[in-house]
Order: structure tokens, then C-alpha cells, then sequence
């Protein structure tokens, strides 16, 4: 490759493009060892269960082509490989591999399509160490020290030959990388991959020359990358990827201080750039959930800045190019990495090199993704439909043949995404929503206290996008069958949402008893002891809501436990802060009655318990569909989408949007 | 609608006395039939043992969440986590503080298990040494995970004839 060529190419670019005077940190361009990089943006190794037996297959690659196509000349890491036949390295079911020479032409074909886009290709070598084995009943480590989390494998203690087996595999795989063409080989020693396991306290226990202090324990790692190097000659940039702080206090994990060893120990053996990270799986600290404030980890880097001379990357949390480019600017990193905002939008560094800032689709920190990658699914998204579907082409927005008059009836994100869709084909669409805000049950939902309001944007992404397109937006508007009957659409969508409803019980008419919506946009004033009737995400929403207001709050749910609609990753702080601030759950139980001081509910065993409470909030949902009989009267294409076919989260209510859009 | 409190709570136990029960038979009940499967000549003592020892690795698991390595009191922690699984199955067991540092007893004052091995026929033996592997698998995962040295002896046994049920907990110094 001729990077001179390609950074010249691309300044011509930049230099056209507002962004580059916005954000000049951000293309600016970088050389390591002889790789000249046009820009400061990466996109970090993303795990997507795309693959097959260890081969890449045509969805990962489209998905790949398309964020390479979005970094405008950065650099495009694939995720990471393993390295061994037995699969212990292998910590995801459709992970790629690099264990032999015949996975050669698969990796290519992905490095092919990062250089066609201009982009520069980096294959990330990834052992899962305690994370691995995923298909095996056990996985590896330096020591056997027993799993924290209940869905990893149980560590079988390497032995020494196969430590070193471990690092001959990790050049041969470099060696592999340099072949099929990359441009960079990065190491990932991350999150609790073995990497990681050799570094931390927690996990290595060896009394070998692998364990023991911080320098012994960096041993295997400083031998990966002279193992590395060697394979891959001096003048192919190595990044790796090093926890800069563990989190793993709790459990006797490295100080701060060892971490900063670890990067001392990288440098030293010859590394060329560090991505630093924070926190492990098996921490019990949140790291890249909406709790944590955007650019919250740069203190990391910061630390590290003092510690290490080579070039440093970050990603974690830092989703705005403005915060981006001042870290650049203020010499605290040097590249900005991205994982889940390019997995939401890949289009987002080519979007700021345009200046079109109002168009990023913000990733809204769901971790869906991830959720997906620890069942053993392809990752999906929930702001964008199109991940995992970059190489159908029954999946892309094309003109519609016929252009038709669209309503759709709701403004939530069923609505506004199918509007969006719709309306980029081609169609005259109308959208009607009766209350005079956007966003349908978003807008209870944005008002969690721990970032929630993040989830907002995308509800403000979509409504700008529909303007764009051209949708003719009716507010403070209730559909009946008679404006369907005079505006005589060719195609209604019904996208009306929930109710909340009160079931009939003895005194479910009391005035203490409100709905979650109500209090949480503060219309419906609430006592200082609450039950919360209905566990599912609304319900935890209110029950955070009111907690953080000092309120106890018991949930009352049917199901198995709280949450069960509600991503894992969430979840548990949801339910951590809740029971701090006081709050039960009572499972398998329902209201039997309500009085104007306690409800009696039937709970597991069929007894029953009164609970003093109050005020009662109700957070049950039912569809809303009355229209849709009417309408498919009126009407010969008639949809019903999101949480009026059935009550369910965010990410389907936007699937739902798009697929149906793409059929109008 | 009337509602008696003490009338609920009494349904509650006795279909709650009813589960535990159920729980304790099934228990004995597929040690007579892995015996029946196992290869001739099983000692059942090793068989019991070995199911202990599984049950303990799910125990030290559920411990990892709730212990902190950095605590001041990691040991009376741990001892009060065996003292909450040992009244969820149905047993009588405190914490009993000792004058030395690093030391801890737990005390098991009435125990529902023995009855249910004499009924089934099982060795009392296996009631006591079961429970050791128990503790001591848990103890041992704790280690493990923790890098302590938490050490674990058992020092009075109700199905040997004790009034109760006694293990010491210490932290083995260096
Ligand atoms: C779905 C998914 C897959 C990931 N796969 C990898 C991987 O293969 N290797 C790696 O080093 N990090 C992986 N990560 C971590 C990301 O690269 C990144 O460090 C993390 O998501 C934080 O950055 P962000 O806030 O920009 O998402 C993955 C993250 C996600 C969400």
C-alpha cells in the first residue's frame, strides 16, 4: 500500500470538507512505523457472532465494509481472532479465526474491503482466556481461580507448554494478519481476556516465572509481542489494548499504579500504540453503561499520558467528536476510537467530516449488542435495524415503484422510523400524533435518573431525519376512522403504543392510585411508600424514578423476576439501586385488593401479604389497537407495528418501523 | 375482603415446611438411585461426597458476589454467609465471635438434615463428612477466587452425637 498516496488523497478531502476546520484534531493525519494513517478515528474491535467455524462469511464482511466506508481513511479494526484449534481461545460462538493458513482468504477478503474504502485495516488477536472456551466445557487461564459470573466456563491452569504453545500461536496468527493483508496487528489484552488474566492479581497466581510480582506477571505478555514482532518484521505498527485500571478491587485485582506497569512493560517490548481500557467483565463497577457521564475515562488516559511515550487511543464512553477533538487537542489521547457509535451509525466520522453533526445516529448505550453477543446471537442494534443486514439488498431503502399516501398513526419510535422509511422512498408520508411530544413511551422512559435521558436522541435523530424526508408531521392530533375516511390514505400504519390500564380490583378506583407516566412526568404526586404494579422496564423506571426521590418502593411482579424485558447489563444496577434505597420486589405476585393504606397482594405459595403503602403505580401496558378494525375498513394496507401489536422494548418498536416501511 | 395475617403466615410455613421437606427427601432419594446405577462395589460415602462438593462450588459461587477481599471483616463475612445458607436449608446456626483475631466459630444448633438420612437409611457418617466437604469446598473456591487463606475445621458434629453442631474459621497467617 502507498500511504502517501492515500493521505494525500484523503487531505484533498478533509480539506473540501467543513469538519476538518470543525474538528481539525480529528483529521489530522498520524505515522506509525511506516503505516501512515490519513486520520485520528478507529473503530475498535467489535465482536459480532457474524462468522462460521472460525470463517469469515459475506455478513461480516458487508458490515465491516461499511464502517470502513464511514471512517473516511481511519483505521478499521476486525475483531478479534483466536488462535488455537481446541477453541479455547474462542470466547464467542461466531468468532473468526486465525489457526491456520486455510482462514487466510477470509481475512483477506475483509482487509480487501477496508483498503477499497480507503481505509486502513488492523486484525486484532484476541485469546478470551477466562472468557474463552465457548464451546468447550472449560477454558483456560494462568491459574485456576473460580468464575465469578455464572455463564463463564470453569479455568483450567496452563500448564508452561502450553503458555508457550499460546504465544507461537500468536505470531502465527500476526504472521496470517500480515499476509491477508493488514496493516496493523493489535493485541487485545482487555476486559478479561488471558492477556489480562496473566497481568491482574485476581488471576494469576502462578508461582513460575509467569507469575508473582507485576513484572512476572506482564512476562507472557512482553513475550506475546517479541513473539509477534518477530512474525511480523519492524516495520508493522502493534497496538495493544491494556486495562488501565482493572476495577477489580473486591476481588484483589492489580492497583492502578501495577496497570501502569503493564503499559511501561508494553512499551518497552516494543509496542507502538496503546488503547487504553478500564474495568473487566467481572467487575462490579459500570463502565460503558448510560450511568457513566460521556468522557468520564480520560483521566485513564491522562494517568497513562504520564506514564508512556508511544501514541494512546480511547474509546468508552467518548461518542462526541467535539469531546474527541479536545482530547486530542489537550494532548490527552492521540486517536479516538469508537466500538457501539459505529455499530449505531458507521457513517458517524464521515458525517463529521461533512458537518452534518445533526445527522449521527448516537448510539444510546443499550449494550443490546452485547447482550445478543453473550447468547450466542449476531449482534443487532437497536437504533440501527440495518446491522447484520448490510449484505441483503432486500434490506435497503430504494424507491418505492408506486408512490403512495402513508399515515401513520403515532409518534413514537415504531412510527417516526417507519415514517423515516417510508418517506426515503418516496412515499407522501403523514404522521399524526395526538399529544404534542414525540417519542411514545421514550419519553417516560428518558426520565430514569441514571443518563436515561440519553435515550431521548434518538427520538430527536428520527424526527429530524423525517423532516428531512420530507414527513408531514400532525401533532396534537387523535386519528378517528373519519379523518382516515376523509384523508383517504393508500396505506395506514397504526402505531399507537400502550395504554397503561388498572386492573379491576376492590379498590383500584381509589385516588392513590395513579399511573407511571403520570408520576414520572410529575402530574401524579406519590406518598412516601409506593407499590409499583408491574415489574416489566416501565415499572423499573418509575420504581428508579421514585427511589432517587427517597420514596420505598415495592414492586409487585408476575413474573420470574423484576426486569425480565430489561437488557442484563442494566438490570442489576437497576435492581443494586433500588434494594439500597430501601425497595422490595415481591415475584410471582399480584394486586388482590387495594386499600387506602396497604394493597394485599397473593404472592408466591398463594399467600397473601400486605403491603402498607401509600400510593399505587400502576406500570401494566396493554396494546393500543382500537383504530386498526376501523382503518382496515377504510383502508386495503393497513400495518400494526411496535408496542400496539404487542408491548415490547425499544429495539423492536424500531425494527418493527423499518421493516414494515421498507414494505410500503 | 378480611384479611388474617397470622393465618397467611401459617399456610405459608406449612406449604413452606411441606417444599423443604420434598427437598430433603429428593435429596436421598437420588443417592438410592445413583447407588443403584453406580458401578458395584461405590462406596456411597464418596458418592454423598462428591455431590457436597459439586453443591459447594454453587454455594462459594453465589459467596463471590457478596464478599469483598478488601473488608476489614472478610472472615465474620464468610461466616455469616454460611450461617444464611445453613438457615435456608432448614437449620438452627450463629456466628459465634472468638477472642483471637482472624478466628470465627459457627455454631449449628438444630439440624433437620440427620433425621431425613435415618429415614432413608443413609450412614450417619456421610451426614457429617457431606457437610465438611460442604464447608470445606466452599472454603477452599473462596480461596481460590480471594487468594486468602481461610482455613476450616469442624469440631463438634450433631449426627456423631453432639448437642451441636461446631466449625472454627481462621485465617492462617503469612
Ligand atoms: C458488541 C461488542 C463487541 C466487542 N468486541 C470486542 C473485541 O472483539 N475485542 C476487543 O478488544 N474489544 C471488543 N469490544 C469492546 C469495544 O471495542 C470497546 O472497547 C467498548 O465497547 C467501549 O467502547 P464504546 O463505548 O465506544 O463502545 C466489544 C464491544 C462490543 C459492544
Amino acid at each position: 500500500m502507498n500511504y502517501d498516496d492515500l493521505v494525500s488523497k484523503w487531505k484533498e478531502y478533509y480539506e473540501q470538507m467543513p469538519g476538518s476546520k470543525m474538528f481539525p484534531e480529528l483529521f489530522k493525519p498520524i505515522t506509525i512505523r511506516k503505516v501512515k494513517i490519513p486520520n485520528r478515528i478507529k473503530y475498535a474491535a467489535t465482536e459480532d457472532n457474524f462468522n462460521k467455524d472460525g470463517f469469515v462469511t459475506e455478513k461480516d464482511v458487508a458490515y465491516i465494509r461499511e464502517r470502513a466506508r464511514g471512517l473516511v481513511g481511519g483505521i478499521c479494526t476486525i475483531q478479534g481472532v483466536y488462535m488455537d484449534p481446541k477453541g479455547e481461545g474462542q470466547g464467542y460462538v461466531g468468532q473468526a479465526a486465525a489457526w491456520d493458513d486455510k482462514f487466510i482468504p477470509g481475512l483477506k477478503k475483509l482487509a480487501d474491503a477496508i483498503h477499497e474504502e480507503g481505509a486502513i485495516a488492523n486484525i486484532q488477536l484476541m485469546h478470551c482466556g477466562r472468557v474463552g472456551g465457548v464451546k468447550l466445557p472449560y477454558c483456560v487461564g494462568p491459574s485456576a481461580v473460580p468464575q465469578r459470573l455464572r455463564v463463564l466456563k470453569p479455568v483450567k491452569e496452563m500448564t508452561k507448554e502450553e503458555i508457550k504453545t499460546c504465544i507461537k500461536q500468536h505470531g502465527e496468527a500476526a504472521r496470517r494478519g500480515i499476509e491477508a493483508g493488514y496493516d496493523i496487528v493489535e493485541i487485545s489484552g482487555i476486559v478479561g481476556y488471558l492477556i489480562s488474566n496473566f497481568l491482574s492479581s485476581y488471576t494469576n497466581r502462578r508461582t513460575d516465572e509467569y507469575g508473582g510480582d507485576i513484572e512476572n506477571r506482564c512476562r507472557f505478555m512482553v513475550e506475546v509481542i517479541e513473539e509477534v514482532r518477530d512474525a511480523v518484521g519492524k516495520d508493522v505498527p502493534i497496538f495493544i489494548r491494556l486495562c488501565a485500571e482493572e476495577l477489580l478491587d473486591e476481588m484483589g485485582g492489580n492497583t492502578p499504579e501495577e496497570s501502569m506497569v503493564t503499559y511501561k512493560m508494553a512499551e518497552k517490548a516494543g509496542v507502538d500504540c496503546i488503547s487504553v481500557t478500564q474495568g473487566w467483565q467481572e467487575s462490579l463497577h459500570s463502565v460503558i453503561t448510560r450511568d457513566i457521564p460521556q468522557g468520564h475515562w480520560l483521566y485513564n488516559a491522562k494517568r497513562a499520558r504520564q506514564h508512556v511515550k508511544v501514541p494512546l487511543s480511547m474509546a468508552y464512553r467518548l461518542f462526541k467528536p467535539e469531546m474527541a477533538n479536545k482530547a486530542i487537542a489537550d494532548g490527552i489521547i492521540d486517536i479516538w476510537e469508537l466500538c457501539r457509535p459505529l455499530i449505531a451509525d458507521p457513517y458517524l466520522p464521515k458525517k463529521t467530516l461533512e458537518g452534518k453533526l445533526e445527522d449521527i445516529r448516537y448510539c444510546i448505550a443499550c449494550n443490546l449488542c452485547l447482550a445478543r453477543l453473550f447468547r450466542d446471537a449476531p449482534i443487532t442494534c437497536a437504533v440501527n435495524p440495518l446491522v447484520g443486514h448490510e449484505w441483503e439488498d432486500r434490506w435497503k431503502i430504494k424507491p418505492a415503484e408506486k408512490k403512495k399516501k402513508v399515515m401513520v398513526i403515532g409518534g413514537g419510535p415504531a412510527g417516526l422510523q417507519c415514517a423515516l422509511v417510508a418517506a426515503q422512498k418516496g412515499h407522501e408520508v403523514h404522521l399524526y400524533e395526538e399529544r404534542n411530544i414525540l417519542g411514545g413511551q421514550v419519553v417516560y422512559a428518558s426520565k430514569g435518573p441514571y443518563g436515561e435521558d440519553e435515550l431521548y436522541g434518538i427520538i430527536e435523530w428520527l424526527k429530524r431525519q423525517c423532516e428531512k424526508a420530507g414527513v408531514i408531521f400532525h401533532m396534537n392530533t387523535t386519528v378517528t376512522p373519519e379523518i382516515i375516511e376523509k384523508e383517504k390514505p393508500d396505506t395506514v400504519v397504526v402505531a399507537t403504543g400502550v395504554k397503561f390500564v388498572v386492573p379491576k380490583v376492590p379498590g383500584s378506583n381509589l385516588p392513590h392510585v395513579v399511573l407511571g407516566p403520570d408520576v414520572l412526568e410529575g402530574r401524579g404526586e406519590s406518598g412516601e411508600r409506593v407499590v409499583v404494579w408491574g415489574g416489566r422496564g416501565d415499572g423499573i423506571i418509575a420504581a428508579l424514578y421514585l427511589a432517587t426521590k427517597g420514596k420505598k418502593v415495592t414492586i409487585i411482579t408476575k413474573d420470574r423476576k423484576p426486569g425480565v424485558d430489561v437488557n442484563p447489563s442494566y438490570i442489576w444496577r437497576y435492581m443494586l439501586k433500588i434494594s439500597q434505597a430501601g425497595g422490595r420486589v415481591y415475584r410471582f405476585a399480584d394486586i388482590e385488593s387495594i386499600e387506602e393504606k396497604r394493597v394485599i397482594i397473593k404472592a408466591a405459595y398463594g399467600v397473601r401479604i400486605p403491603v402498607p403503602c401509600d400510593t399505587v403505580v400502576v406500570s401494566l401496558r396493554e396494546p393500543r389497537n382500537e383504530l386498526v378494525e376501523a382503518a382496515k375498513k377504510l383502508c386495503s394496507e393497513v400495518h400494526v407495528i411496535g408496542d400496539a401489536l404487542q408491548p415490547r422494548r425499544l429495539h423492536n418498536a424500531i425494527h418493527d418501523g423499518y421493516r414494515v416501511g421498507l414494505r410500503i | 375482603m378480611s384479611f388474617d395475617p397470622e393465618e397467611e403466615l401459617r399456610r405459608l410455613l406449612a406449604r413452606y415446611d411441606l417444599l423443604c421437606g420434598i427437598v430433603r427427601a429428593t435429596w436421598y432419594e437420588w443417592r438410592q438411585a445413583a447407588l443403584e446405577f453406580a458401578k458395584p462395589g461405590t462406596n456411597p460415602l464418596d458418592l454423598v461426597k462428591r455431590a457436597w462438593e459439586i453443591v459447594g462450588h454453587d454455594t462459594a459461587q453465589s459467596y463471590f458476589m457478596a464478599l469483598r477481599k478488601n473488608s476489614p471483616t472478610f472472615l465474620e463475612d464468610l461466616a455469616n454467609l454460611i450461617v444464611m445458607s445453613s438457615r435456608a436449608m432448614g437449620e438452627d446456626a450463629v456466628v459465634i465471635k472468638s477472642d483471637k483475631p482472624n478466628e470465627v466459630f459457627v455454631q449449628w444448633n438444630e439440624c433437620p438434615w440427620p433425621e431425613f438420612a435415618r429415614r432413608y437409611k443413609a450412614d450417619m457418617e456421610e451426614d457429617v463428612q457431606g457437610c465438611d466437604q460442604w464447608f470445606q469446598t466452599v472454603v477452599d473456591d473462596v480461596n481460590k477466587h480471594f487468594g486468602t487463606k481461610v482455613r476450616l475445621e469442624t469440631l463438634k458434629a450433631i449426627p456423631r452425637g453432639d448437642p451441636v453442631c461446631l466449625r472454627r474459621l481462621w485465617i492462617e497467617e503469612g
